[in-house]
């Protein structure tokens, strides 16, 4: 089987040293397995990449290719939609990662339940890329239920903890 | 020569390894976790092998499960890249005995400096000035070993490494806390909780030396100034370090290759000073017996290309040129642009790269495995991809850095592409005003 065609840094370099002097602002160049944009801006050339799927099958003939389809809009900063606990207040994780209850392995949980806290008390940690994130209360209350285990991996919004709120 | 090699790692040094060896023509094999299968790495490596599950723990730091799906690609090397196992001489010493080439150091240079107070105490004996500090074995000692060191300080990973596990304690009221979160990213960053203490020096530039070895000779190639760091994490990188007087210079290339010939060290190394931004005075940190992040800034000065170099140290050949045949040629710069929005206190953003746009041209280098659809996974950290700008002086290469981060488009996650470009339009960076202070310092929005 003939090596695939690729593009090197270097190969980029000198197409964008080529196209430089010439009229053109854009070039494209698509095979089954990548397209690559090269564009002129400002004053000087972009690159993007966008990489097909490729079907894994061992040994089979031309793979074939279907885009990657495109990623739908996150909107980053959407509020989750309320969910009701039944007047209790849910502790929901900042970010995704993977949640321990205690501070070390073998160190006891931070809280458990029937624990009293107030704002600010540390109720986990979450591990996202390799950065530890303190999970806290947002004010004063009981732990009524732990709803995660200790090392579960979870992801943003994920109900941890419900707090029975101090009445005010 | 290697003819297979089994790259144990991810991301933009998956990819970088991949092309030098591509180069080379050596066969590339990826092990990767589950959530990298479809990554760029994965798709531009000769062969793939799944290593386990996304966790790290279970995949790129599981010594079993790497050496089983190296050997099972008939590998006939390993390269480690940064992070991850590759400082870690228990790894180093299990693939040597799979009959594996490691690529790296010996494992007793490993062991010499993967402890950092052993690193701080072999580094006395080779006549390096070290940062006052010390060890304990407990939380008690801790304490009372920051009692003697004085406030404000540094909590630090005796296994660690690569700036995690650090934090700065301003005084004794935060002590507690800041040992238990510095203990806790410690054991999850290198599976080692032990800590120690630093003094920390206020006005220091962290000025860092790239070395080659071979076993007999050690040569180096110039400084990097790294300075520029959030939370002991470097942002902006730079070659050679500007600024320091010639003779200061020398003094600190010396000792480095001096603690490089102590060791006896063979392949790619870096040794970390802690320099006085006034009086040049300099303290050895840490040596990282690996290649580094910013490796690349090194390269554009050098023309050398250190992956390359790693790879035919580990085969056993002698360095290829000497010291006099080592050329510092202009000035280069580098970014890291890392999936945080840094609006929010840098919270990591996990996810999908629906867009990723980058600069292309001449001196002009990005190292990212981050195209248009890329997966960000939240296992891992946070990098996205290198901007790597050079030119004749660094004048030159700052004017290239800030019409190049102009360019850069990343779309789906959060990106520091903006903290960067409000790094470049800093007065104190333009007059290379540099020390460890200076993100402190930093307007942005």
């Amino acid at each position: 089987m003939a090596k695939e065609f690729s593009l090197t840094p270097e190969d980029v370099s000198d197409i964008v040293a080529i196209i430089s002097s010439s009229g053109f602002d854009q070039l494209e160049v698509s095979t089954t397995r990548f397209r690559l944009i090269l564009s002129r801006k400002n004053e000087g050339w972009t690159q993007e990449w966008t990489w097909n799927e490729v079907s894994e099958v061992e040994g089979a003939g031309t793979p074939t290719a279907t885009k990657l389809s495109s990623a739908p809009t996150r909107d980053l900063d959407a509020a989750a939609a309320p969910v009701e606990y039944g007047g209790l207040a849910p502790v929901t994780a900042p970010l995704p990662g993977t949640f321990y209850r205690s501070p070390q392995p073998g160190a006891p949980p931070y809280v458990t339940e029937g624990d009293a806290v107030e704002e600010g008390t540390i109720l986990g940690i979450i591990e996202t890329m390799k950065l530890m994130s303190p999970v806290t209360a947002a004010g004063r209350g009981t732990i009524a239920q732990i709803l995660v285990s200790n090392g579960m991996p979870i992801d943003a919004e994920t109900t941890l903890m419900l707090i029975r709120p101090d009445p005010s | 020569m290697i003819r297979r090699l089994f790259i144990a790692n991810r991301g933009e040094i998956a990819l970088r390894i991949i092309r030098t060896a591509r180069r080379m023509g050596i066969k590339s094999i990826l092990g990767c976790s589950e959530a990298d299968v479809h990554s760029l790495p994965a798709r531009v490596a000769d062969e793939v092998v799944r290593v386990g599950p996304a966790p790290s723990s279970q995949s790129y730091l599981s010594i079993d499960r790497v050496i089983a799906a190296a050997r099972s690609a008939r590998a006939c090397a390993i390269h480690p890249g940064y992070g991850f196992l590759s400082e870690n001489a228990e790894f180093a010493g299990a693939v040597a005995a799979a009959g594996i080439i490691f690529v790296g150091p010996d494992v007793s240079s490993l062991k010499a400096m993967g402890d950092k107070l052993k690193a701080r105490a072999v580094a006395r004996e080779a006549g390096l000035p070290v940062v006052p500090g010390g060890a304990g074995a407990t939380r008690a000692e801790v304490r009372a070993r920051a009692n003697d060191t004085g406030y404000p300080l540094l909590l630090k990973a005796v296994a660690g490494g690569g700036g995690r596990g650090i934090k700065r304690v301003d005084n004794p009221e935060q002590l507690d806390s800041q040992i238990d979160l510095a203990m806790a990213e410690a054991l999850a960053a290198f599976g080692d909780s032990r800590i120690y203490v630093e003094r920390y020096i206020a006005h220091g530039r962290h000025v860092e030396v790239q070395l080659l070895g071979d076993g007999n000779e050690a040569i180096h190639l110039g400084t990097r100034d790294c300075s520029i760091q959030r939370r002991f994490q470097k942002l902006l990188e730079e070659a050679p370090a500007p600024g320091i007087p010639d003779a200061n210079r020398r003094a600190i290339h010396s000792a480095a290759t001096s603690l490089a010939r102590a060791l006896r060290y063979r392949g790619a190394g870096t040794v970390e000073f802690l320099v006085d931004a006034q009086n040049f005075d300099f303290y050895f940190l840490e040596m990282n017996a690996r290649i580094q992040v910013e490796h690349p800034v090194t390269e554009e000065i050098t023309g050398v290309d250190l992956i390359e170099q790693q790879l035919l140290v580990a085969d056993g050949q002698p360095l290829g040129f000497s010291q006099d045949q080592v050329f510092l040629q202009g000035h280069a710069l580098e970014v890291r642009i890392n999936a945080e929005d840094w609006r929010a206190d840098f919270r990591p953003s996990p996810g999908k790269v629906s867009k990723a746009v980058w600069p292309a041209g001449a001196a002009i280098r990005v190292d990212s495995h981050a195209c248009s659809g890329a997966a960000v996974p939240p296992y891992y950290d946070s990098l996205l991809g290198k901007l790597i700008v050079s030119g004749t002086d660094r004048a030159a290469a700052v004017n290239r850095l800030r019409g190049a981060l102009q360019l850069i488009e990343i779309e789906g996650v959060h990106s520091t592409v903006d903290l960067h470009r409000a790094i470049v339009a800093d007065p104190r960076f333009i007059r290379a005003e540099l020390t460890t202070r200076f993100f402190e310092g930093l307007q942005y929005g």
